[in-house]
C-alpha cells in the first residue's frame, strides 16, 4: 500500500516515447527532481495543480494516470 | 542532496553555532576543557554555515535558482509546525519551571537560576535554538525520508 493512497502511471508514461528524463520532466513542471522521484515512487500526493499540469503534458485525462488504490483491482 | 536540504543544514549549524556560543558566553561553570571543545563545535559550525550560505545563499548562482517547489514547501510548513510546537512547550515549561523555582527557592537551579540574567538569557537562547534546531532537522530528515 502507497503511502499517499494513489497509484500512478507518471513512470510508465515518462517512458513512453518520446522518453523523458526525470530531470527533463522536473524542468517542464517546475518542480525539483527530487519531487518527481517520490511522487514516482508513491511517498509524495502532488498538489491538483501539479497534477492537471502532468496531465497535460502526458496527453492523458488525470484520473488515468493517479488512481485511488481501491480503484485498482487486486 | 538537494539545495533545500543544504539550506536546512546551513541554518542548522548557523543555529547550533549561536547557541554554542551563548552557552560558552552565558555560563561560567564550564571547565576549561568543554568550553574547548565548545568553541572548536562554534568554530566548526559557524565556517560550515557560512561556507554554506556564501555558496547557497549569497552566489550568483543562488539568484538564479527557483524557489521551493511544492514538495519542498510541504515540509517547510511541516517543519515550521514542529518548530513553533516546540516553542509553545518550551515556553510552557519556562513558566512552570519560574513558578517552580519562586516557590522552592530563589537558587533552586543554581547558577542557572531563572532570576538570574544568565540563566533567564541562557534558557530562552535555549528555547529558541532548540525550536529552530527542530525546524531544521525536521526539514532535514523529511527530505531525506520523502
Amino acid at each position: 500500500m502507497s503511502k499517499t493512497g494513489l497509484i500512478n502511471h507518471v513512470r510508465q508514461l515518462r517512458l513512453y516515447p518520446p522518453k523523458l528524463t526525470q530531470q527533463e520532466l522536473a524542468d517542464q513542471l517546475g518542480v525539483t527532481r527530487q519531487t518527481i522521484i517520490t511522487i514516482e515512487n508513491g511517498r509524495y500526493a502532488p498538489s491538483l495543480a501539479l497534477a492537471l499540469k502532468i496531465a497535460r503534458l502526458m496527453e492523458k485525462p488525470v484520473e488515468e494516470i493517479f488512481l485511488l488504490e481501491d480503484q485498482v483491482s487486486p | 542532496m538537494s539545495r533545500y536540504e543544504k539550506m536546512s543544514w546551513a541554518g542548522l549549524a548557523i543555529i547550533f553555532a549561536i547557541w554554542c556560543f551563548a552557552s560558552w558566553k552565558l555560563t561560567g561553570v564550564m571547565t576549561p576543557g568543554d568550553m574547548a571543545w565548545l568553541l572548536c563545535g562554534m568554530l566548526v559550525a559557524v565556517a560550515t554555515g557560512l561556507g554554506a550560505a556564501h555558496i547557497y545563499f549569497w552566489s550568483k548562482a543562488a539568484d538564479s535558482q527557483s524557489d521551493l517547489d511544492e514538495r519542498e514547501q510541504f515540509i517547510e510548513d511541516r517543519a515550521e509546525k514542529y518548530s513553533y510546537r516546540v516553542l509553545d512547550g518550551f515556553i510552557s515549561l519556562l513558566i512552570a519551571a519560574a513558578v517552580w523555582e519562586a516557590a522552592y527557592g530563589p537558587w533552586f537551579n543554581g547558577s542557572f537560576s531563572l532570576y538570574t540574567p544568565t540563566g533567564l538569557v541562557l534558557a530562552l537562547v535555549s528555547v529558541l535554538g532548540f525550536s529552530g534546531l527542530v525546524r531544521f532537522v525536521t526539514g532535514i530528515v523529511s527530505s531525506r525520508l520523502s
